[in-house]
């Protein structure tokens, strides 16, 4: 059965190019809006991993990984911050709000891919 | 002996004239800053529909092309030819797909430059209401303590645009970003 990602960010050419690329390698792709859509598309149903970006509209990327955190389904599932911001200052706060890691765009898909399987097969 | 005579009427003038003035150059820029943001949206849209139809038909022609290969007996530099033409294909594929990116990050940027420009109109206007503030009969007493007060109102205004203005894009180039795992 295919692997369920979750990508959340309120950039639709974004959600494209993730779900096109991750849909060429197999995996299922649910799509979100901002951090709110997210945390209730991620409790409707269990992904194997979430992408998230950092900055968008009624909850940033920071507030969602601290809310699935609080979600005893998801403390395990690999959570990926993909962002424009590369500051040593958010990427501990990401890595304190429990991120398993930190992808900045623009992101190249053979790599993107690579990550993913490193982190969920 | 030259005049202590505070141009009262010139200074209020001066700042009614600085708000209107401004305000109306900030709105071209706000309204051409959106048609701008708009236009490359939709631009981006057309291209990804267009990148998607375009990579779809190729994999049609890709995977009939290595059908042909088998059934027609190509030779072995044809074949070879044919998923040379795939792989240079699937390079590309990946170019767009991350050029394609650049619409979320001018979208940011020009957001953070209508709010920026937001924030000189109010800053501009603040300024010009003070004119109210300025009567004919004041001394320079006066005049010290409203000059006072706007440079408090311009270095609040100043400091709470910093604070939520911050900068979330540094990349100045379109090759894809780092990445770490914690």
């Amino acid at each position: 059965m295919a692997k369920t990602i979750l990508t959340v960010d309120d950039s639709g050419s974004l959600r494209q190019m993730v779900a096109f690329s991750l849909n060429a390698a197999g995996y299922q792709v649910i799509e979100a809006v901002d951090g709110e859509d997210g945390l209730k598309k991620a409790k409707a149903t269990l992904v194997d991993l979430v992408l998230t970006d950092q900055n968008m509209p009624n909850m940033d990327g920071l507030t969602l990984i601290k809310s699935l955190r609080s979600l005893s389904n998801y403390q395990k599932v690999p959570i990926l911050m993909l962002t424009t911001e590369s500051s040593d200052e958010i990427k501990a706060l990401g890595k304190a709000a429990g991120a398993t890691g930190w992808l900045v765009k623009p992101f190249d898909p053979n790599r993107l891919l690579d990550i993913v399987q490193r982190v969920i097969g | 002996m030259a005049s202590q005579t505070i141009p009262m009427e010139e200074l209020q003038t001066l700042l009614v004239s600085l708000g209107a003035w401004g305000e109306e150059h900030l709105e071209h820029v706000e309204t051409d800053i959106d048609r701008a943001n708009v236009l490359l949206r939709e631009a981006i849209a057309m291209l990804v529909q267009g990148f998607m139809a375009i990579n779809r038909a190729s994999q049609t022609q890709q995977a009939l092309l290595l059908n042909l290969s088998v059934s027609e007996h190509l030779s072995q530099a044809e074949i070879s030819e044919v998923a040379m033409h795939s792989r240079q294909i699937e390079s590309e594929v990946n170019r767009i797909v991350t050029g394609l990116q650049f619409e979320d990050m001018t979208n940011q940027l020009l957001t953070r430059a209508l709010h920026r420009v937001g924030g000189l109109k109010t800053l501009l206007l603040s300024m010009a209401e003070q004119h109210e503030k300025l009567i004919p009969e004041h001394g320079s007493d006066d005049l010290a303590v409203v000059l006072q007060k706007m440079s408090e109102s311009l270095n609040e205004k100043r400091a709470s645009m910093h604070k939520d203005l911050k900068s979330s894009v540094n990349q100045q180039h379109m090759g894809a970003g780092d990445i770490e795992l914690f």
